[in-house]
């Protein structure tokens, strides 16, 4: 009980939408699919909140550099920040490390005024990717995504079709989505349907 | 539809923001008349031209910020550097 308190417990995981198989739609005119959803499932996740200064305590420990603007990502082998808002910042991690990295960044703050939050099972990312990813996208999202106002590397938090996400560029035409787990299966649901035109194709 | 310029995350859709109402004047003193603590407390200021008013960035970067906007043509700007 005390590891689930204070988010350590080692629980068997299942993701968040594991068993969403068979949603592949193919492409009308039979080209290539335009939009290919991918779920990065249990990829470790801690939000970090705190002066920007702290936070550079904790970039320097998880070897990424310190993002170099407002609504930017940063990446260093698997481990990524992103800039969230003046004070906050989720960094993803591998899979399974999270507790472990949690656990150092807090020894390392210890009494100063932040907090460190495990927030792997509230969150799910999903691989969006293809070449209609921009078109579908914008069907639910006031955001400019044309690739000169949105590249890679830039993050943002927004509003993808009434829910609230955080979309990272992570190529011209590959995206990192991340939403609330409860919303992954909604999301999904509208990633398909927004993408009937172009093809989908979900791969589990 | 109106676009607002978070500090943070730069121009954005007023979709993703929520309105916090008007910026008020700050609070009077303890010694206040009676009428002028009811008229800062009640009366509404319905100005045709810019009011000030906070924003909250909800479904984004979570700042809140204050704005001048103008009631008729919507135009928008940041108010002078006086801390608030």
């Amino acid at each position: 009980m005390a590891d689930i308190m204070t988010g350590d417990a080692m629980l068997p995981g299942r993701s968040a939408l594991a068993g969403r198989a068979g949603m592949n739609v193919a492409a009308p005119d039979g080209g290539k699919t335009g939009l290919r959803v991918q779920e990065v499932a249990h990829i470790g996740k801690i939000n970090i909140r705190g002066t920007k200064s702290i936070a550079k305590v904790i970039w320097n420990h998880t070897g990424c550099d310190f993002p170099p603007a407002n609504n930017m990502v940063s990446s260093a082998g698997a481990r990524h920040i992103v800039w969230l808002g003046p004070d906050e910042a989720l960094l993803l991690c591998e899979a399974g490390m999270e507790r472990d990295l949690r656990r150092k960044i807090s020894a390392d703050l210890a009494g100063q005024h932040f907090a460190a939050t495990n927030v792997t099972d509230a969150l799910c990312v999903l691989k969006v990717e293809g070449p209609d990813v921009r078109a579908v996208l914008a069907k639910g999202c006031a955001l400019d995504l044309h690739p000169g106002k949105f590249g890679p590397g830039q993050c943002a938090q927004t509003v993808l079709a009434h829910a609230g996400v955080t979309i990272i560029a992570t190529d011209e035409n590959c995206f990192l989505l991340i939403c609330r787990t409860s919303f992954a299966p909604y999301t999904l649901d509208w990633l398909q349907d927004a993408a009937l035109e172009f093809g989908f194709v979900f791969q589990g | 539809m109106l676009s607002l310029p978070c500090p943070f995350c730069g121009q954005r859709d007023e979709t993703e923001f929520l309105n916090a109402g008007p910026a008020k004047p700050a609070r009077p003193n303890a010694d206040v008349t009676d009428s002028k603590w009811v008229e800062w407390l009640t009366v509404p200021v319905n100005t045709i031209g810019y009011v000030e008013e906070k924003w909250w960035h909800a479904k984004g970067c979570g700042k809140w910020f204050t704005i001048k906007r103008h009631t008729v043509t919507h135009e928008i700007k940041m108010p002078d550097e006086d801390g608030r």
